[in-house]
């Protein structure tokens, strides 16, 4: 489903990823763990299309096609979603209206027709049920006011309306209470299946103890240092990072 | 709601006369390429327990100007009042300026009364969220105005906040002036 290859990304004239490699297979899980300024969330945005950050080498590649090469909203539309770390306020908007937006413009893409209003509330009724949302939370701006917990549960509503194909989950875990952790890693688990695959990118064993990853990837410094199962994670969360970047083959410097 | 002209200047003054009164001002001013939008309102108080609300917003673009104002006076004798100023600026590019204006005068050490304001820009960063959901910039941009305009067109007919979100479209294009 994606093939990364060799990915280097500059943010600001800094090297933050130094080359990655990475398979993703249709229906696969995968976590990327790392510590901070590892490049976590750099990869995920530049997955989803983020424009300030510079591809400088490597390719991406998504169902068979350039994934760098398109827009954002062409990534929406062909099916990769990432779930904000830090999710964006949009006052006088309401949630409902966003999101019909944003599903009828995925739609269109696809060549279906638009979804109707009836239609449209029937479905988001049984959504918001999964991450229990209450009816108002429709009627609200777009994040406008909300808590922490809301706005990441917001974003897995969001995922679970839009259905996308790749999902991308940039630190979800974060600000959860753990009633809300169990909900949201219940609206993540109803989604797996063998035609969605998802990255998981997060801190914590936290929430790997409830979205079981077929695969765990380390990123320590711009590089995938160590690739394992989800045992992988629990080694981390009782041993910390430390003993990773210490075993991890130090780079060579590039000879004159 | 203001749009067009290439100078505006429009501060309604309300005098609150009557003890317990109250007044509102819901303002939306929308500046474009060689505009400035001076504009806001003030409210004196001059019985007791009456109170006021302002809220002000303005979006500019392409290097429009606005100016946001707000005057709140508590008149000797005018006790228990509570007043709030809310303003909230958007900028859609790097070009345009916005600035507030506030003023506020207390006779009564009672009075209660509260500022707030934000400076938005529709950024990359929120672009970026909603190009993320799929949709192009110029549908997100508009969303986003329209979003900031609701607080004044939701108050409105519907035939008329039709017509003004049609008239911010056209701004938007660059349709008018």
């Amino acid at each position: 489903m994606l093939e990364i290859k060799n990915l280097q990304v500059k943010v600001a004239g800094k090297e933050i990823l130094k080359g990655i490699d990475l398979s993703i297979g249709p229906g696969e899980v995968h976590a990327v763990m790392g510590p901070n300024g590892s490049g976590k969330t750099t990869l995920a945005q530049v997955l989803a299309g983020r424009l300030t950050y510079e591809v400088t080498g490597g390719s991406a590649r998504f169902q068979g096609k350039d994934l760098l090469a398109m827009k954002p909203e062409d990534r929406a539309r062909e099916g990769v979603f990432m779930a904000f770390q830090y999710p964006v306020e949009i006052p006088g908007v309401s949630n409902a209206y966003f999101l019909k937006a944003a599903l009828n413009a995925i739609r269109k893409y696809r060549g279906l027709e638009e979804i109707d209003a009836m239609d449209f509330m029937g479905l988001v009724q049984d959504k918001a049920k999964l991450l229990g949302l209450d009816e108002t939370f429709m009627k609200r701006g777009l994040n406008e006011g909300f808590s922490g917990g809301e706005k990441k549960k917001n974003e897995v509503f969001q995922m679970a309306v839009l259905e996308p194909k790749f999902c991308i989950l940039d630190e979800t875990d974060s600000g959860l209470d753990i009633d809300a952790l169990r909900l949201v890693a219940n609206g993540v688990n109803t989604m797996r299946g063998p035609n969605r695959s998802m990255l998981v990118v997060t801190h914590y064993q936290r929430l790997l103890d409830y979205v079981i990853p077929d695969f765990v990837h380390v990123l320590v410094d711009g590089r995938i240092v160590k690739s394992g199962d989800a045992d992988l994670a629990r080694n981390l969360e009782k041993h910390g990072y430390g003993w990773i970047v210490e075993e991890a083959p130090k780079p060579q410097p590039a000879r004159a | 709601m203001n749009l067009g002209s290439r100078r505006t200047w429009k501060v309604p003054r309300a005098n609150l006369v009557g003890p317990g009164a109250a007044a509102e001002f819901v303002g939306v001013a929308f500046a474009g390429k060689g505009q400035h939008q001076d504009v806001g309102a003030e409210m004196v108080h001059l019985a007791p327990r009456t109170c006021s609300r302002i809220a002000n917003h303005g979006i500019v673009q392409k290097g429009g100007r606005a100016t946001l104002r707000s005057g709140i006076r508590v008149a000797t004798g005018a006790t228990e009042v509570s007043s709030s100023v809310a303003w909230s600026s958007l900028m859609l590019d790097a070009d345009s300026r916005a600035q507030t204006s506030p003023s506020i005068e207390v006779d009564e050490a009672d009075a209660e009364i509260v500022q707030e304001g934000t400076v938005r820009k529709v950024g990359e960063e929120m672009l970026f969220y909603m190009s993320s959901r799929g949709l192009p910039a110029d549908e997100a941009t508009r969303m986003v105005v329209l979003g900031i305009a609701s607080e004044a067109t939701r108050r409105i007919p519907v035939e008329y906040a039709v017509e003004v979100d049609r008239l911010l479209e056209l701004e938007l294009e660059g349709g008018i002036g």
